[in-house]
């Protein structure tokens, strides 16, 4: 519960005057797939004290172009809300498996593309210096201090 | 100007798509911009897929990369749109005493402080405000005069606006400008464009086409020769994402450049040199224009 007060305080929720030009300008919604900026503030004011956790379905085909954050009359932090709740999806075990993966991949790797043999090739043809490695010992200690792993790992045992 | 940058291509750019790599660093050597790799530097981290896991650790790791900037006492010039907007966010956000007092206090114990003493910029950006258009002009050689091209800003080079602080965030004009200076004609599509989709693929693969369907609709109706991109996210979408669309029977066949490609064919550089036969979307047709 007090996340969600956290949240509404942070990103100014409350301040949402329901007038949906965010949804009007998020080409997401234009597609008519049901998506809106606005229905997902509502879901959190109304119904923060039972059914917010449905929202946690809805979150993720916001693309973070902020248009709806710009054209809102109010200000409403509406793409740092969302972002904020797939943050708060991880510790529901509801997160994306993609991001999983992805995050998996920048701990092994320190990239989210990683250096390959071809990528080699392709850079020593064009003339390019070798790519400069990743510092993945400081990667390590920096996620063992954010606790990251312990969350992931809470939800998400394998 | 300062006399050197630290040089941030990103992890897409750099792996991925090299020539885009290859032709900035032509255009900088060109323009006297010298350019020193950043050792040690990991993913900024991506500002999607990271930022959605946990903000603490995107902001920590995003801070040590600026570290190493601030140890060389220089500012960074980023190829991606995703890395501008990474480390300009986490700039912004530790102003704030005591976000920075929490982040120094994980730095701590790799022997890092975030001071705060660097700037950010993205290429392109760097090119229309500190290098200019008129310095930009004086390099050309070869003018793209016969070329029709459909410039794309993308999202995170201009918004949000109190981050990127980067012309207009709704309406921007620096690429079209960018575009005129090497002789081609810049197609106006002011308010018509809009976020190119990539970064919600892998959570809807349908609904992520469509949105660059609905870009690549404009910019075929509008004639273009090829689409001018400053993002390796948005180059993927539209290059990759051509060839997507026309398995589901969609054909636009309009090649993609980034911006650093374009310019360095303005400014002489030769097809191998910038790489040209990475590209997905084939260019025949684009070439003999020229």
């Amino acid at each position: 519960m007090e996340k969600i007060n956290e949240l509404i305080g942070n990103t100014k929720i409350y301040y949402c005057l329901d007038c949906g030009k965010c949804t009007a300008c998020c080409q997401v919604a234009r597609t008519n797939c049901g998506y809106s900026p606005r229905i997902l503030a509502q879901k959190i004011i109304l119904e923060r004290e039972r059914k917010w956790k449905e929202v946690f379905d809805d979150i993720w085909l916001c693309t973070t172009c902020y248009e709806c954050y710009e054209k809102c009359p109010q200000n409403v932090h509406i793409t740092d809300m969302i972002l904020e709740l797939r943050n708060m999806s991880l510790d529901e075990g509801l997160l994306l498996e993609e991001i999983r993966n992805k995050f998996e991949t920048l701990q092994k790797e320190g990239r989210l593309a990683p250096i390959t043999k071809i990528t080699e090739k392709q850079r020593s043809k064009l003339n390019l210096p070798k790519c400069p490695k990743p510092n993945i010992e400081e990667l390590e200690k920096i996620l063992k201090e954010t606790k990251i792993k312990d969350r992931l790992g809470k939800c998400y045992a394998e | 100007m300062q006399n050197k940058y630290m040089f941030y291509p990103g992890c897409l750019i750099s792996t991925k798509l090299p020539h885009f790599e290859a032709s900035s660093r032509l255009v900088f050597k060109t323009f006297g911009i010298k350019l020193v790799d950043m050792k040690g530097a990991t993913c900024c981290p991506d500002p999607v897929s990271i930022r959605s896991l946990d903000k603490l650790s995107w902001l920590a790791i995003a801070s040590r990369n600026l570290t190493i900037a601030e140890e060389n006492k220089s500012d960074i010039i980023t190829l991606c749109s995703g890395c501008f907007e990474t480390f300009n966010t986490a700039i912004n956000l530790l102003k704030d005493g005591r976000k920075k007092e929490k982040i120094n206090r994980i730095l701590e114990k790799i022997g890092r402080e975030y001071k705060g003493i660097v700037n950010v910029f993205h290429g392109v950006q760097f090119l229309y405000k500190n290098i200019g258009i008129e310095n930009i002009k004086d390099k050309i050689k070869k003018e793209l005069s016969s070329l029709r091209i459909a410039p794309f800003a993308g999202c995170h080079i201009i918004r949000p606006s109190d981050i990127c602080n980067f012309d207009n965030p709704l309406a921007p004009i620096f690429l079209e400008e960018l575009v005129s200076a090497t002789g081609a004609e810049a197609i106006n599509f002011q308010n018509r464009l809009h976020c190119c989709g990539m970064t919600i693929r892998s959570a809807n693969e349908d609904i992520s086409l469509q949105l660059a369907e609905n870009n690549l609709i404009e910019f075929f109706d509008e004639n273009a020769d090829a689409i001018v991109v400053v993002c390796p996210t948005c180059f993927l979408q539209f290059d990759l994402g051509q060839l997507l669309l026309k398995r589901k029977g969609k054909e636009f066949n309009i090649p993609v450049f980034y911006y650093f490609e374009l310019l360095g064919l303005a400014m002489g550089y030769g097809q191998d040199e910038l790489g040209f036969s990475l590209h997905k979307v084939k260019l025949g047709n684009l070439l003999e224009k020229l």
